[in-house]
């Protein structure tokens, strides 16, 4: 299965969707679309996300479907909030307003 | 993607192997499960140690009395033991955790970090530890002022299979209390999501502050008896 690139293989930095086309008429739309923040996070954490979802938000639910303890899930979940974090914080960099003296 | 809940696949942690059930097994187990398989090991450690007249009279203390003690306050230095590093894991948890967490899978987990102990108490039933502690108990002079005998008299009095003996126990409990603190480390660690250098600082911390308090209640405990 083909896996959604998301950082540049020569510079390693962001990448962007240029060009949609439709499946059934053809047409392309052609623009500069970031990725969606949960598109840029890794599989693993991709696939945890999908069964957080699933699981109705449950982390009981989601421990014992996985088969672990319950904490051990709570971390993955803030694993994953942090990476989610990093993103927005990388989005938007805290503005320094410099007062003109 | 699977996206199917009840699908093998979804289960995508790897299967517990023999070393993570030895050294990590809190990846595996907590909360109310592990709450109770560590207060049912911590009570029969405690009924083990009863046997062979030892006292784990401090978090990470160890020692065999000449003296003989009801088995409830046995049951009670273990309660204390586990009680004591709980509570002040999570206190420093809850300045460090990134999130909240919950004071069951600390409890639980505490509890059956110290299942180790119960190696060290079943290696002091060795018939051959309480004779050669016996026999160095008694090469002790009554008079304090008296010098002590030089370690080679000591030596003479005991059998050499009971000198061995006694060795391998001692060994066998030093091993299980470095075991049981990392185990509680991990216990700490995975319950509290602690992580990097600060939560190691905390937790070393926290077993010198917990040592005292546990060795403080149990004192209080002793003076109570005595009434």
């Amino acid at each position: 299965m083909k896996v959604l690139p998301t950082r540049c293989p020569s510079c390693s930095g962001d990448l962007s969707v240029t060009c949609l086309r439709c499946g059934t008429c053809e047409t392309e739309v052609h623009g500069q679309f970031p990725l969606p923040a949960l598109t840029r996070l890794s599989p693993d954490d991709q696939l945890f996300a999908a069964h957080f979802i699933l699981a109705s938000g449950s982390l009981k639910e989601m421990a014992r479907l996985l088969g672990v303890s319950y904490p051990t899930v709570r971390n993955r979940l803030n694993d994953l909030i942090h990476a989610l974090s990093s993103q927005q914080q990388q989005k938007s960099p805290p503005t320094h307003e410099h007062e003109p003296e | 993607m699977n996206m199917n809940p009840n699908d093998a696949s979804f289960r995508n942690s790897a299967p517990p192997s023999a070393a993570g059930w030895l050294f990590r097994p809190f990846t595996w187990i907590a909360g109310p499960p592990a709450l109770g398989i560590g207060c049912a090991t911590i009570l029969v450690t405690s009924w083990i140690g009863s046997l062979s007249r030892t006292h784990f009279d401090g978090v990470l203390d160890t020692h065999t009395s000449p003296a003989s003690a009801p088995l409830w306050f046995y049951l009670a230095e273990g309660m204390i033991d586990w009680l004591s590093l709980a509570f002040v894991l999570a206190a420093l948890g809850a300045l460090l955790c990134r999130s909240g967490f919950r004071l069951i899978d600390l409890l639980g987990t505490q509890a059956l970090a110290r299942w180790p102990m119960l190696l060290g108490a079943c290696a002091l039933l060795l018939p051959g530890y309480s004779r050669t502690l016996t026999a160095l108990m008694k090469s002790i002079p009554a008079n304090p002022a008296a010098s002590p005998p030089a370690p080679a008299q000591l030596l003479e009095s005991v059998d050499p299979a009971d000198l061995a003996m006694f060795a391998g126990a001692l060994l066998i409990l030093l091993l299980a209390t470095g075991w049981f603190v990392a185990l509680a480390w991990q216990s700490f660690r995975i319950s509290c999501d602690a992580r990097g250098g600060k939560a190691v600082a905390a937790y070393v911390a926290g077993l010198i502050v917990a040592e005292i308090v546990s060795k403080a209640a149990i004192a209080a405990l002793v003076i109570t008896a005595l009434r």
